[in-house]
């Protein structure tokens, strides 16, 4: 029976000789790869050795675990990653998520768990336990939707500003300053390239935005 | 040292007063000069018209005498016949023995007895006596009694030779002329052949106008006299005198008046102007100055002091006001010579130059201060996180591969698990690493999720940053995290709120962020320098950014805006 080979980066050689014991005490894994960081991992990587899955720790100096995440789905999309951290932040399990990672644990996670989620993860699934999916998705909704050529937050003043409302209604209605509108206001005139509200009306209207 | 008052009373009055004596003793005397050549010039003429109208009658006496002679050589046998028994005849014949040859007059008064004045004309061939005839007394006397012209006490008399009187006296009727002795100085001059006029004594030794002339009648030394009592001419002149005495004293009252009101004009608006000046030189420039005078020159010098006081009280207030360190304060120069507003607004520019930098000082302290508490507060939380943490996980590692029995490890873990949450505990509190690896937006948004679990409070968040794409250094981002922190405590602590709005907004140029809770609000007035806001405060400071708070009873409102450099 082929033994999954597993890799670990973590750059605390302590936690990193932890896991591997705790991963030798079973039968199917095998630990191929050690590294102390990102860089250090991608090296070991390009000498042949290709793990199915891999431990990654977040934090690291040289190469972070976001940046090793980002060359693994470009040039080794098959190897599997969970993510394990100490940090417990909704960010950084939502930056694991984006970055390709099929888990997420904390490192002091129990080896119960830390095997369980393995074995899902090298079953082709994902895992995120009940408290990490939780902080996922509070986060996912304080999350800001990525600029287009206005925001979102611009469309709606413009919209408010084209049903005629002054700077201090909108400021008002959408519960920011004034001075914030009128920023707003300013930055969509310098995107539109117009010089005053009526041409900025105008100008949306002929490129569809209202 | 007398006062004004006195000095002006004292010399308008002593002008006047001079003036006035001065005046009346001129046309005093004038008149007096005037009138006496008049009552001369009048008396003289009188004289005149008395000495012809004598002249022409003794003329025509003596005419008559001769044609008389002429006809009747023999008419009167004795010449003597017609002289009367009052007459010595020795001291006649003597008189007529001395009279040479021919017709002509002779004063026999002194031959007479009982002092009548007696003119005879005799006619002397060889040495005897032809013809004697005495002329009418009365004739004499009705020319000289014709007293037009002469006042109540002019008369006209004729003074004879020996100095005595030949007409009536007009004092002393009831005494022969012969009798009174008339021995002055007019009728000496006038019998020594010196025709005049003057102020002279008359018989009676009474001061009197007289002029006076010997009459022009061949072997006739009589002097005619015209004379009047200085006391009647001068009567007029007494009265003019009273009238100027009366006058002066009306002119002196009314200069006394006329000087006392001056002084009113004058020195009340002096005294006022000391009074002011008092108050100035005390240092109360607090009064008020009306400038409604008549005078042109004091109003414009109390327009004058006003507009000093006025810029002395401006000069007053600025020093007040820059030295309370309003910088803001303005001082309006009021010309080129405002050497005090000169030196004021030099010192304000020190001041203000000396604020600055000590404001520059006080942020670069407050500045590193901060930046080393946070820097320190990172380390710590980097050294915990990175340190202990991996510590504690690999001892939990080698607790479960470690041959313990279950419930040992059981034990062992739950104490290293509450262990590593105390250290993620701590390293949040001291310095978020989500804030460090993802920005202040994303930082924010875990903090929020955080304090709506454990609050219950709702937080509405709107994060339009663009984390670590965009421009928010490191301390920038430190900086919002803390201010919210401190914001959303503060709420949490004070304000009994049901909702909190925050919105943080990154724009090209500076990063936005407004806050608001629907608290009951909080005294700007009282609260203003409070710890947490001075904090606010003083952190967006050091990013020369911008802050306003607002609260009332239905919540508070907090807008940032800090500017972004680019780098």
């Amino acid at each position: 029976m082929n033994k999954y080979k597993i890799a670990i980066v973590d750059d605390h050689q302590l936690f990193r000789d932890g896991i591997d014991s705790l991963l030798s005490m079973q039968e199917n894994f095998e630990v191929v790869i050690s590294a102390e960081n990102g860089k250090d991992f991608l090296m070991k990587l390009k000498s042949g050795i290709q793990p199915d899955l891999l431990l990654l720790d977040l934090t690291m100096p040289e190469m972070n675990g976001f940046e090793v995440l980002n060359k693994l789905k470009k040039n080794y999309p098959k190897i599997k990653t969970i993510a394990i951290s100490m940090h417990d932040d909704g960010n950084y399990i939502m930056q694991s998520i984006r970055g390709g990672a099929y888990g997420y644990l904390l490192k002091n996670t129990d080896a119960e768990e830390l095997l369980l989620a393995i074995d899902t993860v090298l079953n082709g699934n994902k895992y995120f336990n009940k408290d990490i999916s939780q902080r996922m998705i509070n986060i996912m909704s304080l999350e800001g939707v990525s600029p287009k050529r206005l925001s979102p937050k611009e469309m709606q003043i413009l919209g408010l500003i084209a049903e005629g409302q002054t700077t201090k209604e909108i400021a008002h209605k959408l519960i920011i300053s004034t001075r914030t509108v009128e920023t707003h206001r300013n930055n969509m005139m310098k995107k539109l390239d117009v010089k005053n509200t009526p041409e900025l009306i105008n100008k949306a209207a002929q490129l569809n935005l209202l | 040292m007398k006062s004004l008052r006195t000095w002006i009373i004292l010399l308008i009055n002593s002008l006047v007063f001079l003036v006035v004596v001065t005046l009346s003793i001129f046309s005093y005397k004038e008149f007096k000069n005037a009138l006496d050549e008049r009552v001369l010039l009048q008396l003289s003429s009188i004289k005149k018209l008395k000495r012809i109208q004598l002249e022409a009658l003794l003329k025509s006496e003596m005419d008559d005498f001769k044609k008389l002679n002429l006809e009747s050589t023999d008419s009167i046998s004795d010449p003597y016949s017609l002289i009367g028994k009052d007459i010595n005849n020795e001291c006649l014949l003597k008189k007529l023995n001395l009279m040479p040859e021919g017709e002509r007059f002779i004063d026999i008064t002194s031959c007479g007895s009982g002092g009548v004045p007696k003119l005879a004309m005799v006619k002397k061939t060889g040495s005897r006596v032809d013809h004697i005839q005495f002329i009418d007394a009365n004739k004499i006397q009705d020319i000289l009694m014709e007293r037009t012209g002469m006042g109540e006490s002019g008369e006209t008399y004729l003074v004879g030779r020996d100095l005595r009187m030949r007409s009536i006296s007009r004092f002393m009727p009831d005494t022969p002329p012969a009798q009174i002795n008339a021995p002055t100085l007019g009728a000496k001059y006038a019998l020594q052949g010196i025709n005049g006029s003057g102020i002279i004594d008359d018989y009676r030794g009474i001061s009197v106008y007289s002029s006076y002339h010997k009459l022009d009648i061949a072997n006739l030394d009589w002097a005619i006299l015209s004379e009047i009592d200085v006391k009647e001419v001068e009567a007029p002149l007494l009265i003019m005198r009273n009238k100027l005495f009366l006058i002066s004293f009306l002119v002196l009252l009314f200069a006394l008046t006329f000087s006392f009101l001056i002084t009113v004009v004058l020195s009340k608006p002096l005294m006022k102007m000391r009074l002011f000046l008092n108050f100035m030189t005390r240092g109360n420039y607090d009064f008020n100055i009306d400038d409604d005078y008549q005078a042109k020159e004091i109003k414009e010098m109390f327009v004058a002091l006003k507009k000093l006081q006025k810029s002395i009280r401006e000069a007053i207030y600025f020093s007040t006001e820059i030295g309370d360190m309003n910088m803001k304060a303005k001082y309006q120069l009021s010309g080129e010579g405002d050497a005090l507003g000169k030196s004021l607004v030099a010192m304000q520019k020190k001041l203000m130059e000396y604020e600055n930098a000590e404001n520059i000082n006080r942020l670069m302290a407050k500045k590193s201060l901060i930046e080393g508490q946070e820097n320190e507060r990172k380390r710590l939380s980097k050294d915990l996180h990175d340190g202990v943490g991996p510590l504690l996980t690999s001892l939990k590692l080698m607790v479960q591969t470690s041959e313990l029995s279950a419930q040992s490890k059981k034990k062992i873990n739950t104490v290293v698990d509450g262990t590593i949450d105390e250290i993620r505990r701590m390293t949040y509190n001291l310095m978020p690493s989500v804030l460090v690896d993802f920005g202040v937006g994303r930082a924010l948004a875990s903090f929020i999720e955080k304090m709506k679990k454990s609050s219950g409070i709702d937080i509405v968040y709107d994060d339009a940053t663009k984390g670590k794409a965009g421009k928010i250094s490191m301390d920038l981002d430190i900086c919002i995290f803390r201010v919210c922190q401190e914001l959303i405590n503060n709420t949490l602590k004070h304000a009994n709120a049901k909702k909190i709005t925050i919105s943080l907004t990154e724009f090209n140029d500076k990063i936005s962020l407004y806050f608001f809770d629907d608290g009951k609000g909080f005294d700007p007035q009282t609260i203003k320098y409070g710890a947490g806001l001075r904090n606010i405060r003083e952190r967006i400071e050091i990013f020369s950014g911008y802050l306003h708070t607002r609260s009332d009873r239905n919540g508070t409102e907090v807008e940032v805006e800090i500017p972004l450099k680019d780098e």
